[in-house]
C-alpha cells in the first residue's frame, strides 16, 4: 500500500517535470496554448505597471479593449508610481503564505526588481518560451531581451520594449549641446541652471549616475560585476568628485532635483530646463505631438553611447489569472501589438521583434512607420551601452544620498 | 420581539464606539511590534533593535525630523493667527458672511486638489511667476526654489490655505456658542478698543472651544503625505514620506524600519502637541499682566485694515488656485511667460475626461458607500445616546477623534500589516471600512448637534399619532432633519474623496480613486491631465455640497409655490 | 370612555411631586389642573402619555378606556396629546400632516373623506395643500387639534395649547376645543394657567408636594 503510494507520487513528480520542461515542445504546443485561450476567457488580469506617463496609460486601454474583443479576458491596469511597492506586496503575500489568488496578474519590471523578484522566488514560470509569439523576438540583434542587467531571464520574464538613454535639447537655447559628460560639465559652468537629472532613486536618475560612471571610471568593464565595498569608493571617486563640480551648477544650483524624468517635461516646456533626459528615444517627438513640448526641441545621444536596456513582462508566482495573463502578455509581443507601441503617435518604445521574421505584411508596416521629428534613427542612437551589474544600483543611491541629501 | 431588536441595537450602538479605541490599538500593536523586529507576516520572528539602527542610520534623519515638526508648527500657528485676524476685524462685518458661506465648498476640496492648485499658482514657471515676468523682464522661469524648498515653505502655505478656513468654521461655531456680542458691548462699555475686547475678552472664551480643532490641524500637518509629495521638501523629504518610501521599497527588510518611523512620527506629534500645550500655558501665564493692566488701547483702523486685507486675500488665493487649475484644464499651449494659454483647446477634456471615468466611479462608489453607512451608524449611536450619561457621551466624542489626532501614517501602517496577515487587504470592503475610520467620526460630529436641537416632542407628537415608532422616524425626524443630513452626506463624500493613504495602503494599489490618481500624475509630466483630476476632485464634493443645500430649498420651493397657489385658489373660493 | 388614575406618585430626581393621587375623568369631561409652574403638572401628563424620563419615578396606574396603560409603550396608549406649541410637521402640507395621524388600511377615498370632514371642522375647508408655515396661529393650532383628534385617541391631554394664542384667538379656540371634546365624548385633562381656561372640575396644585384634590364647580 504504502509503496504504491510513494510510486504514486513518483510518477506524478516526473510527469510534472518532463510536462513543465516539454511545455513548449511543439507536439503538445497547439493544443496546450488552445486550452490556456479557453482558461483565461472570462478572467480579470491585474497588470501593475507604471502610470505615471499618459503615451504608456492610452496604449494600455488600447490594449485592454483589444483583448476584451479578441480573447474575452478583462485587463485591468493597476497603476503604481513605484513598481518595487508591488514587489514587496508579493513579498509580503508570499510570507504570508498565500500562494494562490495573489493581488497582482502581470508586473512590468526590469533589472534590480527582477532580480529581487527571482532570487525571492516571486516569479512564476518558466513560461516565455512556450508563449506562440515568443519565436519574433530578436534574441541575437537585441541581446538584452534574454539577459536582463546581466541576469539570464530564465523565461521568467517576457521582453516588452526597448530603451536607450537619450538626451533633450531645445534647439532655440543650446544649439550645440554637450556630447559627453565632460562637456556637460563645462556647458553647465558655462550656462547654470539649464540641466538637472531626477533624485536617485528614480530610475532615470540612477540611469544618469550610471552613464556618469561609465564615462568616468577608470575601468568601465568592472562595472559588469557585483559591487564590493573594498573598491567601491576608488571606483567611484571619479563620480563624486564630477557631480561635487556639477551640481551648483544645476537648476535650482542642486539643492533640489525633479522626482522623475516626467517632471522634467514641463520645466523644458517652460524653458526652466533648456535639456532633459528621457529611456524613450521617441519621447521628444510624442510630447511634441501632444502639445507639451515646442517643436524646437530635439534629441541626442552622448559620442561614446549611452545606457541601453529591455524592459520585461512577468506574472508573479501566486497570480490569480494565469492564463490570462500569458494571454495577455502573448498579445502584447504579437506584432500588432509592438507596431502599436513603436509608433511615436501612440508611445514610440523601440520593439524587442526581429522585423525580419515577420510575414512580409507585418515587415512592410513596420518598415513604413514614420519616426517622429525629434527621434534619432537606429544608426544615430548607436550600439546601446550594457548595464553594469544590478547590484551598483542600490549602492550608487544609497552612497548618491548620504553625499546629497 | 421589538424589545428584542431595540435590545440589540442599543448594544451595537455601544459597541461602535468602543470599536474605534480597539482598532487603534491593533494599529499601534501591529507598528510596534515589526518595529522591534517582529513581523511574522514576512518571515520575522525575533525581536531585535535593527529597525531602530537602520533608522537612527538613514541619511539627514536629524533634518527630516526637525523639518516636519517645523511644518507642523507653523502650519498651526499661522492658520489659528490668520484666524484670530478673522475674528478681530471681521466680526460682523460683511466679510464674516461671505466667509461662513464660501467655507464649506472650500473645504470640500481635497488637499491635494488645492496643493496641486498651489504649484501652479508657487511654481516658478508658474500663475505669479508669469505676472512678474514681464515687469521683471524674464524670458524663461526665475531659478528660484518656489515649490518644494527644504524648509517646507511651499508646503505651509499649502496647508494654511486649507487649514485657516478649516479653523475659522470652528471659530464660528465657537462664536455662536459664545456670548461675543455681550462681551463686546461690555468691554467697549469700559472704554477698551474692539480689538482689545477681542483680544481680552472673547478670545480667551473661544480659544478654548477650538483646542482640540487646533490639534487636529496640528496632527495633520505632522503626518501628511499627499501634499508633502506634491510641493514638500523632496531632498530629503518629509518624515511620514520617508515613512511611505520605505514601506514600498522592493527590501523587503525596509519594512521593519518604516514601523520604527512610524513610532518616531507618533513620538513626534506628542511631543510637538505637548509643545504647543506648553506654549499655550507660558503665553497664558506671561500675559496675565497684560490682561488686567488696563490698557484700553486705541482705534487702529490701519490695522485693521491690514488685517481684513490679509484674511481676504488668503479666501483670494485659494480662489485663483482653484481657477488656475480650471484655466490648465482647457489650455494646450501655455508657455512661460504668457499669463494666459496661448492655445485654448477642449482636447483635454475630450482625450482624457473617459479614462478619468474609472476613478471618478470608484471614488464615488467608496465615497458614498462610507458616507451612507458612516451616517447610518451616526444615527444608530445618537439615538441610542443615553442623555442621562454626560460622561459617557462625551467619551464616546473622545473615541471619535482618535484618529483625527493620531498621524494617520502611524495606525494605517499598523492596519495594514494586521490586514497582510489576515489576507483582507485589496478588497472594496477593506478600503471602504478603512474609510470609514475618518468618514464615521465627521459624520457623527456633524450629526450630532443636529439631533440634540431636534425638539423631541414632534417624535412624541407623531408616536401618539400614528402609533408606530418606526412611522415617526421615518416619516417624521428624517423629513425633518434632511438638511443636516444632506450636508453630512456631502461632508462625508468630500472626507473620503480627499483620502490618500486609507486607499493606498489597504487597497492593495488595485483601487484607483481620483487622489490617488492625482498624486500619482502630480509628480509626471502632464499638467493639463493633473489639473483635469484636480478638478474633478474638486467638484466631486463641490456638486454633492451644491446638492444638499439646494435638495431642501428646492423642496421649500415647490412646497411654498404648491400652497401658494392652492392658498390663492382658496381665497378665490372664498370671495 | 374614561380615564383613570389610580392612586399615582410621581417624583422628579428624588423630589416628590404627586403622592397617591386619584382622579376619574367621564367621557366628554374636561378637567383642568392648575398651580404655580414646577408643581409637576407637565410631569404628569408626560407620564400619563408615557413619555418616559429616567429622572422621573412613578408608581400607580394608569386606565384608559378600562384598559390598564402603565406599561405600554407610549404610541400604544391611544392617547392625544396637544401641546403649547401647535409642532406642525414643517416638511408636510397640512393634508400629510391629517392623513399622517389616521389609522393605516383605510381606502383612499375614506382618507380624503375623512381629511375633508376634519378640514370643514376646523372650518378651514380647501387648506389641505397649504404648507404650514402659511397658516395663521389660530388655523394652527384648529389644525393641530384636528389632527390629534384624527388618530382616535381614547383620552385627550391638553398642555397649555391656548396659552401661545392672542386673547380673540384663545376665546374662540377655546370654545373650538370644548366643544369638540364634548362632541366627540372624549375625557381630557387640560393644564392651564390661565383661570379663564377652566370650566367644570379644577384640580389645584401646590409647589409644596401635597395637592388639593378638591372639585369646584
Amino acid at each position: 500500500m504504502r509503496l504504491q503510494k510513494t510510486l504514486k507520487q513518483l510518477i506524478t513528480c516526473a510527469s510534472l517535470t518532463t510536462l513543465s520542461t516539454l511545455g513548449f515542445a511543439s507536439t503538445n504546443f497547439a493544443s496546450t496554448w488552445q486550452d490556456t485561450l479557453e482558461e483565461a476567457k472570462g478572467q480579470s488580469v491585474y497588470m501593475n505597471a507604471w502610470g505615471g506617463s499618459e503615451s504608456v496609460n492610452d496604449y494600455l486601454d488600447w490594449a485592454s479593449q483589444e483583448v476584451k474583443e479578441k480573447y474575452g479576458l478583462t485587463l485591468h491596469h493597476v497603476k503604481v508610481d513605484d513598481i518595487s511597492s508591488v514587489i514587496s506586496r508579493i513579498l509580503a503575500e508570499k510570507s504570508a503564505g498565500r500562494t494562490n489568488k495573489g493581488s497582482v496578474d502581470i508586473v512590468w519590471i526590469n533589472g534590480e526588481n527582477f532580480r529581487a523578484m527571482k532570487d525571492n522566488g516571486l516569479l512564476h514560470g518558466p513560461f516565455v518560451n512556450a508563449l506562440p509569439n515568443w519565436r519574433h523576438i530578436d534574441t541575437k540583434d537585441k541581446p538584452t531581451t534574454v539577459v536582463d542587467f546581466g541576469e539570464p531571464t530564465d523565461g521568467l520574464e517576457a521582453p516588452w520594449g526597448m530603451a536607450q538613454l537619450v538626451f533633450m535639447n531645445d534647439t532655440e537655447v543650446v544649439p550645440q549641446p554637450p556630447k559627453s559628460m565632460q562637456e556637460l560639465l563645462s556647458f553647465s559652468q558655462k550656462n547654470p541652471g539649464l540641466f538637472t537629472y531626477p533624485a536617485p532613486p528614480d530610475f532615470i536618475g540612477t540611469t544618469f549616475l550610471k552613464q556618469a560612471l561609465l564615462e568616468l571610471a577608470a575601468d568601465p568593464a568592472r562595472l559588469q560585476k557585483p559591487v564590493n565595498d573594498k573598491d567601491f569608493k576608488r571606483i567611484t571617486q571619479p563620480l563624486w568628485s564630477f557631480l561635487d563640480q556639477l551640481h551648483p551648477q544645476l537648476w535650482r544650483s542642486g539643492r533640489t532635483f525633479p522626482t522623475s524624468a516626467t517632471a522634467m517635461i514641463p520645466l523644458l516646456d517652460d524653458g526652466e530646463l533648456a535639456m532633459s533626459l528621457t529611456f524613450n528615444p521617441s519621447e521628444a517627438s510624442t510630447a511634441i505631438n501632444n502639445g507639451r513640448l515646442p517643436d524646437s526641441v530635439r534629441t541626442y545621444v552622448h559620442n561614446n553611447g549611452t545606457i541601453g536596456n529591455t524592459h520585461f513582462l512577468a506574472i508573479p508566482f501566486n497570480s490569480s489569472a494565469n492564463a490570462g495573463a500569458k494571454v495577455v502578455i502573448n498579445f502584447l509581443m504579437s506584432p500588432e501589438a509592438q507596431l502599436r507601441k513603436s509608433d511615436p503617435q501612440k508611445w514610440g518604445d523601440p520593439t524587442v521583434l526581429s522585423i525580419d521574421s515577420l510575414n512580409s505584411e507585418d515587415k512592410s508596416a513596420f518598415k513604413a512607420q514614420k519616426l517622429g521629428i525629434a527621434t534619432l534613427r537606429p544608426e544615430q542612437l548607436g550600439s546601446p551601452l550594457p548595464e553594469p551589474h544590478p547590484s551598483w544600483v542600490n549602492a550608487l543611491e544609497q552612497a548618491w544620498q548620504e553625499r546629497y541629501r | 420581539m421589538n424589545a428584542h431588536h431595540t435590545g440589540r441595537a442599543k448594544a451595537l450602538a455601544y459597541l461602535i464606539p468602543l470599536l474605534f479605541p480597539a482598532i487603534i490599538v491593533a494599529g499601534l500593536a501591529g507598528v510596534i511590534l515589526p518595529a522591534f523586529g517582529w513581523f511574522p507576516a514576512l518571515g520575522f520572528h525575533s525581536f531585535t533593535l535593527t529597525p531602530w539602527q537602520i533608522l537612527f542610520n538613514t541619511p539627514a534623519l536629524m533634518e527630516m525630523v526637525l523639518v516636519t515638526m517645523f511644518v507642523g508648527l507653523s502650519t498651526t500657528a499661522i492658520a489659528l493667527l490668520l484666524t484670530l485676524i478673522f475674528a478681530v476685524t471681521c466680526w460682523q462685518t460683511r466679510l464674516w458672511r461671505i466667509t461662513a458661506r464660501s467655507l464649506s465648498p472650500l473645504l470640500a476640496i481635497p488637499h491635494s486638489a488645492l496643493a496641486i492648485g498651489a504649484l501652479f499658482l508657487l511654481a516658478p514657471s508658474g500663475f505669479f511667476s508669469r505676472i512678474a515676468a514681464t515687469p521683471m523682464g524674464w524670458t524663461r522661469p526665475p531659478d528660484i526654489l518656489s515649490v518644494n524648498d527644504p524648509l517646507g515653505l511651499s508646503l505651509i502655505f499649502t496647508l494654511v490655505l486649507k487649514e485657516a478656513p478649516f479653523l475659522c468654521l470652528m471659530l464660528i461655531t465657537a462664536v455662536s456658542q459664545t456670548p461675543v456680542k455681550r462681551l463686546l458691548t461690555a468691554g467697549r462699555a469700559l472704554g477698551y478698543s474692539p480689538l482689545q475686547c477681542w483680544l481680552k475678552l472673547a478670545w480667551p472664551q473661544v480659544y478654548p472651544k477650538m483646542r482640540l480643532s487646533v490639534l487636529i490641524v496640528m496632527a495633520f500637518s505632522l503626518s501628511v503625505v499627499d501634499v508633502s509629495m506634491i510641493i514638500g521638501p523632496n531632498l530629503p523629504p518629509l518624515l511620514p514620506v520617508q515613512i511611505l518610501f520605505w514601506q514600498q521599497n522592493p527590501d523587503i527588510t525596509q519594512h521593519l524600519p518604516a514601523a520604527a518611523g512610524a513610532l518616531l512620527l507618533l513620538l513626534l506629534v506628542i511631543a510637538t502637541m505637548g509643545l504647543w500645550l506648553l506654549g499655550e500655558k507660558t503665553l497664558q501665564f506671561n500675559l496675565r499682566n497684560w490682561l488686567t493692566a488696563g490698557h484700553r488701547g486705541g482705534q487702529k483702523p490701519l490695522l485693521m485694515k491690514c488685517g481684513k486685507m490679509t484674511w481676504s486675500g488668503t479666501l483670494l488665493m485659494a480662489l485663483t488656485a482653484l481657477i488656475v487649475v480650471a484655466i490648465w484644464t482647457f489650455a494646450w499651449r501655455w508657455r512661460f511667460p504668457d499669463i494666459l494659454p496661448s492655445v485654448w483647446s477642449l482636447k483635454s477634456w475630450i482625450r482624457y475626461f473617459p479614462r478619468l471615468l474609472d476613478p471618478l466611479v470608484t471614488t464615488l462608489i467608496i465615497a458614498v458607500s462610507s458616507s451612507v453607512i458612516g451616517i447610518a451608524l451616526s444615527i444608530l449611536c445618537l439615538e441610542f445616546r443615553s442623555p442621562e450619561k454626560p460622561w459617557q457621551n462625551r467619551a464616546v466624542t473622545a473615541f471619535f477623534y482618535l484618529p483625527l489626532l493620531l498621524p494617520q501614517m502611524t495606525f494605517l501602517l499598523g492596519i495594514q500589516t494586521l490586514l497582510v496577515s489576515l489576507h483582507l487587504d485589496g478588497y472594496l470592503v477593506t478600503v471602504i471600512g478603512c474609510h470609514l475610520l475618518f468618514v464615521f467620526p465627521y459624520c457623527y460630529l456633524s450629526l450630532s448637534g443636529s439631533w440634540q436641537q431636534y425638539d423631541q416632542r414632534y417624535t412624541q407628537a407623531g408616536r401618539l399619532l400614528c402609533g408606530s415608532p418606526w412611522k415617526t422616524f421615518w416619516q417624521v425626524k428624517i423629513p425633518m432633519l434632511l438638511t443636516p443630513l444632506l450636508t453630512t452626506l456631502a461632508l462625508g463624500i468630500a472626507v473620503s474623496t480627499a483620502l490618500y493613504l486609507p486607499t493606498l495602503m489597504t487597497g492593495a494599489g488595485r483601487y484607483e480613486t481620483l487622489t490617488t490618481e492625482a498624486v500619482a500624475l502630480a509628480s509626471g509630466g502632464n499638467r493639463r491631465l493633473l489639473a483635469l483630476y484636480a478638478l474633478m476632485q474638486m467638484l466631486v464634493p463641490m456638486l454633492f455640497f451644491a446638492a444638499a443645500l439646494l435638495t431642501p430649498r428646492w423642496l421649500h420651493i415647490r412646497r411654498k409655490g404648491f400652497s401658494l397657489s392652492a392658498g390663492q385658489r382658496t381665497s378665490r373660493n372664498e370671495s | 370612555m374614561s380615564l383613570e388614575l389610580d392612586n399615582i406618585s410621581l417624583a422628579v430626581a428624588g423630589r416628590t411631586l404627586l403622592e397617591e393621587f386619584f382622579l376619574t375623568i367621564k367621557a366628554g369631561e374636561i378637567v383642568s389642573i392648575m398651580g404655580p409652574s414646577g408643581c409637576g403638572k407637565s410631569t404628569l401628563l408626560s407620564v400619563i402619555c408615557g413619555a418616559q424620563s429616567p429622572a422621573i419615578t412613578t408608581s400607580g396606574n394608569i386606565i384608559v378606556n378600562g384598559h390598564n396603560v402603565t406599561d405600554m409603550a407610549m404610541e400604544k396608549r391611544r392617547i392625544g396629546l396637544l401641546f403649547q406649541d401647535d409642532l406642525l410637521f414643517p416638511h408636510m402640507t397640512v393634508n400629510g400632516n391629517l392623513a399622517f395621524a389616521l389609522p393605516a388600511g383605510l381606502s383612499a377615498r375614506e382618507r380624503s373623506y375623512r381629511i375633508d370632514e376634519a378640514l370643514a371642522a376646523a372650518d378651514l375647508p380647501g387648506y389641505g395643500n397649504m404648507h404650514p408655515d402659511n397658516l395663521s396661529g389660530g388655523q394652527r393650532a384648529r389644525i393641530s387639534l384636528m389632527r390629534t383628534l384624527l388618530a382616535e385617541p381614547e383620552a385627550l391631554l391638553l398642555d397649555e395649547p391656548f396659552s401661545r394664542l392672542d386673547a380673540h384667538l384663545r376665546q374662540q379656540m377655546r370654545n373650538f376645543v370644548f366643544d369638540t371634546v364634548k362632541d366627540k365624548q372624549i375625557p381630557a385633562l387640560l393644564v392651564t394657567h390661565d383661570r379663564q381656561d377652566c370650566c367644570e372640575r379644577i384640580i389645584e396644585l401646590n409647589a409644596s408636594k401635597t395637592i388639593s384634590g378638591d372639585v369646584h364647580d
